[in-house]
C-alpha cells in the first residue's frame, strides 16, 4: 500500500528526531547558569580566539622576513559540517583536517571562523605526506628543502627540522617526537620534534621511496606500527625501535587514526584480500569489516566506532559504523566544492575521551 | 517552595524533557541549540510555575515558549558554522546508507523553511496536533495554519523530493 507524502513525512520526522541525544535538564536548571551553556562557551571561545589571533598577529610581526608564516585564512571553503564532541575543546586546535588530493589541507578550528588552508608543499603534494597531530594543535609535513615542517596551528609558527629529506612524518601523541622515513636510507627515524635531533631508528628499510609507508603511533605513544612491502611491524616507540611483533600482509589505515582510542586494536588493510580488518594488538583473531556502502573506505576511529569516507567527489561524507561495519550512522557531510577529500583526520578530543596533551 | 523543589515540576521535566528535546531538535537541527532551546523554555517555566503548575498547561506553556524562543536563536545563530557540542549520532539501529542520507536531507530542508513553516510542520506532522491546536499554540488562525502547512509541504517537496519511510518503501 502506497503511503501518502504526509505519512512519509511523519516517519521521516520521527527518524530525524531520533538523532538527538537525551540529556538531564534538572541538574542544569539547578545550577542556574548565568548564560545558556552554549552561549557561554561561545563567549569564552570568542575571547580565547581573539587572544590567540592577537598572539598570532604578534608572532607574524616578530618573524624574520626569511621565515614567513604559512598560515593564512586564504579562503572560506563551502560549508563544512562540523564534528563535535562533548569535551570542551580549546580554540586554536583543529577539530578536523580535510586533506585533499591536490595536497591542500583545510583545517577547521574549534574556535569557529573560516577554515584555514595550508598550501601544498613543493616536494610531494599527496595527502599522506602530512598529518594532523593527535591533539589538533600541529601539522607535520614534508618540505621542499630537506627539512620537515612542524606547523603550530595556534601561533602560525613553523618549526623546520631534520636536515635531511624525510617522508611521511607522524607526530607522537605528546608531540615530542616525530616518526619519519629517511629519504636516503628509507629507514624509520625518530626525531626530537623540538631540536630535530635523531633519537633512534629502525634497522631495516620501511619504504622504497615511491610512496608513504603507513606509520601509526599507538595512543599511549609506546608502539609504532609501520608497514612496507607486505610486512607490518610493531615497533617499540620509546626504546630502541626494536620489533615487537610482525603482522604480515596488513598495513595500518590513515596514520594515527588507525589505532582505536583504547590502544587495543588497529584498523588495517589486508592487501591480498582487499578487505579492511580490525586487528587485535595482542594477536587475537581479527574481524573483517563490511563496508556500509560500495566505494566507502575506513579512515579511523571515533570512540568505539569506525569512521568511513563515503560518496563520490562533490558529495563526500563521513559515516560511522560499529567494529564490523554495521549500524551506519551519519557523522559529517563534507561540502568542499569540487575538491576531493583524500583523507580526513581529526583531533582525538573528538573521540569523546578526555586526553592530556602537551600544550 | 521553589519550582525546582516542587515534585510536580521535577516530574514534568523528567517525563517530558526528552520529548521536548526531540521537538527542539527538529526546530534547530542541532544538538546543542536544541538543548539550549529547551533549557531556556524551562527556565521561563520555572518563573511562572505557580500559574502553570497543572501539567497540561505547563507543557503548552513550554512549547509556546520554545517556538517563540526559536525565533531569537535563529536570528542570533544565522551563520553556517557553529562550534557544536555533541556528535550527531542517532540512536537508531540499522539504517541503510541511503536512508541515512535522507535524514540528513530532511534535517537540512527543515532548516531552510521559514520559522513559521517549520513550526507548523513540526506541530502538525511530528506532534500530530490538529489544525486548531497548532493555531492555539502559535497564536495564529486556523486558516493561516492550513495555508502555511500547504506551502511548507510544497517547499519540502521541492527541496528534498519524495521521502522513503523507515521501512524503506519505494518512492
Amino acid at each position: 500500500m502506497t503511503t501518502s507524502y504526509e505519512d512519509r513525512l511523519r516517519a521521516a520526522l520521527r527518524d530525524t528526531a531520533d538523532e538527538v541525544q537525551p540529556i538531564e535538564f534538572l541538574p542544569r536548571l539547578a545550577a542556574k547558569p548565568v548564560a545558556a551553556p552554549h552561549r557561554r562557551r561561545l563567549a569564552v571561545a570568542a575571547v580565547a580566539a581573539a587572544l590567540a589571533a592577537l598572539v598570532a598577529i604578534g608572532s607574524v610581526l616578530l618573524l624574520r622576513s626569511d621565515r614567513p608564516s604559512i598560515i593564512e585564512p586564504v579562503e572560506r571553503p563551502p560549508k563544512v559540517f562540523r564534528l563535535s564532541g562533548d569535551t570542551s575543546l580549546a580554540p586554536g586546535r583543529a577539530q578536523i583536517a580535510v586533506l585533499t588530493s591536490r595536497g591542500a589541507v583545510y583545517v577547521h578550528s574549534v574556535g569557529g571562523g573560516p577554515a584555514v588552508r595550508l598550501a601544498p608543499t613543493d616536494w610531494v603534494s599527496g595527502a599522506y605526506t602530512q598529518s594532523l597531530a593527535m591533539d589538533g594543535t600541529r601539522v607535520a609535513r614534508q618540505s621542499y628543502d630537506p627539512r620537515l615542517e612542524i606547523v603550530n596551528l595556534s601561533s602560525g609558527q613553523t618549526n623546520r627540522l631534520g636536515g635531511f629529506l624525510g617522508y611521511c612524518p607522524q607526530l607522537s601523541p605528546d608531540n615530542r617526537t616525530v616518526a619519519v622515513v629517511d629519504g636516503e636510507t628509507f629507514r624509520l627515524v625518530l626525531l626530537d620534534a623540538g631540536s630535530g635531533a635523531r633519537l633512534r631508528g629502525s634497522r631495516a628499510p620501511v619504504s622504497d621511496g615511491q610512496g608513504c609507508p603507513r606509520i601509526a603511533w599507538s595512543p599511549d605513544g609506546k608502539l609504532i606500527v609501520v608497514s612496507y612491502q607486505g610486512e607490518t611491524l610493531l615497533l617499540d616507540g620509546r626504546g630502541r625501535g626494536r620489533t615487537v611483533r610482525r603482522l604480515s600482509d596488513r598495513s595500518p589505515v590513515n596514520g594515527h587514526m588507525s589505532w582505536a582510542p583504547d590502544g587495543q586494536s588497529i584498523l588495517m588493510y589486508h592487501q591480498p584480500s582487499g578487505r579492511f580488518v580490525v586487528a587485535s594488538v595482542d594477536g587475537e583473531p581479527e574481524s573483517v569489516l563490511e563496508a556500509p556502502q560500495d566505494g566507502s573506505r575506513p579512515l579511523g576511529w571515533a570512540g568505539t566506532r569506525i569512521v568511513w569516507l563515503v560518496g563520490p567527489p562533490g558529495s563526500q561524507r563521513l559515516v560511522t559504523t560499529d567494529r564490523t561495519g554495521a549500524d551506519p550512522r551519519p557523522w559529517m557531510r563534507l561540502e568542499i566544492g569540487d575538491r576531493t577529500a583524500e583523507t580526513v583526520q581529526w583531533s582525538r578530543d573528538l573521540t569523546g575521551r578526555a586526553t592530556d596533551s602537551r600544550p | 517552595m521553589t519550582a525546582l523543589e516542587d515534585e510536580a515540576f521535577r516530574g514534568f521535566v523528567a517525563a517530558r524533557g526528552h520529548a521536548l528535546l526531540r521537538t527542539a531538535y527538529l526546530l534547530t537541527g542541532d544538538q546543542q541549540l536544541s538543548e539550549d532551546l529547551v533549557q531556556a523554555a524551562l527556565e521561563k517555566a520555572i518563573r511562572h510555575w505557580g500559574s502553570i503548575r497543572e501539567s497540561a498547561a505547563a507543557e503548552a506553556y513550554v512549547r509556546r515558549t520554545m517556538y517563540r524562543e526559536q525565533i531569537s536563536l535563529w536570528r542570533r545563530h544565522r551563520v553556517t558554522e557553529l562550534p557544536a557540542a555533541t556528535v550527531p549520532e542517532p540512536r537508531r539501529a540499522d539504517v541503510p546508507g541511503d536512508q541515512v542520507e535522507d535524514r540528513i536531507v530532511l534535517r537540512d530542508a527543515l532548516l531552510q523553511l521559514g520559522r513559521r513553516q517549520r513550526a507548523v510542520v513540526v506541530l502538525r506532522y511530528f506532534e500530530d496536533m490538529t489544525e486548531q491546536q497548532v493555531a492555539d499554540t502559535l497564536g495564529i488562525s486556523v486558516g493561516t495554519v492550513k495555508s502555511t502547512a500547504h506551502k511548507a509541504i510544497a517547499h519540502l517537496r521541492a527541496l528534498c523530493g519524495d521521502l522513503v519511510t523507515a521501512g524503506g518503501e519505494p518512492r
